[in-house]
């Protein structure tokens, strides 16, 4: 599998750091890290990376709005939502707003590498 | 032995032996009066009672993002018995706590706080499980929406979709009276740009064209791609005075467009309010009427019918 770049969005610094680890360990590269939706949405016009992870819940802007409004901007944004939240209404507006995939916290390895093989073969690896 | 001293070897030998961590905080300062070993093996040992309760046990320079103390004391006057429940995941141990907290009154008489932290982790995998299949379904539906209702080149709404979406309207007008009116757009000398510059340019003009059209309509209008480079846009709750200046600053706003393909591109379009007795063909036939009206007058023209 090819390596693509990411940019991990997380308000969380151990989270930025544990899923920017993780995606190493599977091959990709980090562009950026962002700790809220705003500067997510700021950050993607920069460095353009090949997928978003995005927490929910943050300050300033939340992850849902940053989605709807990065998918806005480049209608192929591909980005995976990686998160605490399970409950049914925010899964639903997620997928809404155009998250193409969904990982709960705590993620495991098996679990992350399955979920992002799955959206890089469908959006990402057309060709 | 004194009551006091019984009561305090009582009450510490029972939250030493629940199988949960417990701690109490002063609300004031933050002082943390009691953690229970349950709590110590939670955090990795080394809690200190006495110490202020964010730093000894979650690590933090400040009160923790998800305190609960101001929500407690919200009301501006702390209460015995005021009691909160919330979930929280510690991302130090990756484990899920159901946090049970409540005001009581400690021995000296000051209000403090008594949390009772109960590992969830196990059930909420399983329930992570079926959100993360809630989410893969959501997902599939999207996508099987789109194959159904989306044309594949432009990404706009296909002729199976129109025909719900002009149903539905019809119907909120015969049985609600709501005015509705729809606009056909056909590129002008399209043939032309798919002779000289290739089939693949053309295709890249009806997206581009398409996303275009879709940015400058109002969020409840509805594009269609009607034909081959026909598109039909469908506006809900509007007469033919707000169609027709609609109409005209999509017809000027394509015309101003710089497409990628280098060349200036414009539209003729024939717009329609919904009449009684109105169908379906009947009224995409007037717009259609409208539209050749338009294309008789030279092109790059509106008209209404």
């Amino acid at each position: 599998m090819s390596k693509f770049s990411f940019m991990v969005v997380d308000d969380s610094l151990i989270t930025q750091r544990k899923l920017s680890q993780l995606l190493e360990e599977l091959g990709h590269s980090v562009a950026g890290t962002c700790v809220n939706g705003q500067q997510a949405c700021e950050k993607y016009i920069q460095l353009k990376p090949d997928l978003v992870t995005m927490d929910i819940t943050m300050p300033v802007m939340g992850g849902i709005e940053a989605t709807k409004k990065i998918i806005e901007s480049d209608p192929d944004a591909v980005i995976v939502m990686v998160t605490s939240h399970g409950q049914k209404q925010t899964v639903i507006d997620a997928i809404g707003a155009g998250a193409k995939g969904y990982i709960l916290k705590p993620f495991y390895r098996d679990n992350v590498a399955q979920t992002l093989n799955k959206v890089i073969n469908k959006y990402l690896n057309k060709e | 032995m004194t009551r006091q001293n019984n009561n305090s070897i009582i009450f510490n030998s029972l939250f030493q032996a629940l199988p949960f961590g417990v701690y109490i905080v002063d609300v004031q300062s933050h002082q943390l009066l009691f953690a229970n070993r349950h709590l110590s093996e939670m955090v990795g040992g080394n809690v200190r009672e006495g110490g202020i309760c964010y730093r000894e046990i979650f690590n933090f320079e400040s009160p923790c993002m998800h305190c609960r103390i101001k929500e407690l004391r919200s009301d501006g006057e702390e209460q015995s018995g005021d009691h909160l429940t919330f979930e929280f995941f510690n991302e130090y141990n990756d484990r899920w706590y159901q946090f049970h907290e409540l005001m009581v009154p400690w021995t000296d008489g000051r209000l403090v706080k008594c949390t009772f932290a109960v590992d969830i982790s196990e059930l909420k995998a399983a329930q992570n499980s079926l959100a993360e299949a809630h989410a893969r379904l959501a997902i599939k539906n999207e996508e099987l929406e789109t194959l159904y209702a989306r044309d594949v080149l432009t990404g706009a709404y296909n002729r199976v979709k129109l025909d719900e979406i002009m149903d539905k309207e019809l119907g909120r007008y015969e049985r609600y009276g709501r005015l509705f009116s729809i606009i056909l757009m056909d590129i002008d000398d399209f043939k032309d740009i798919n002779d000289t510059l290739g089939h693949l340019a053309g295709d890249r003009v009806l997206y581009e064209m398409s996303n275009l059209l879709a940015a400058n309509t109002r969020a409840t209008d509805l594009l269609c791609r009607w034909g081959g480079e026909e598109f039909l846009l469908v506006c809900p709750e509007t007469d033919s005075s707000g169609v027709r200046p609609l109409a005209e600053n999509l017809r000027q706003m394509v015309a101003g467009h710089e497409f990628e393909c280098g060349r200036r591109i414009t539209i003729s379009l024939g717009a329609a309010t919904v009449r009684p007795e109105d169908t379906q063909d009947s009224m995409i036939a007037r717009a259609d009427k409208a539209m050749y009206l338009s294309k008789s007058q030279g092109k790059n023209a509106c008209n209404f019918m």
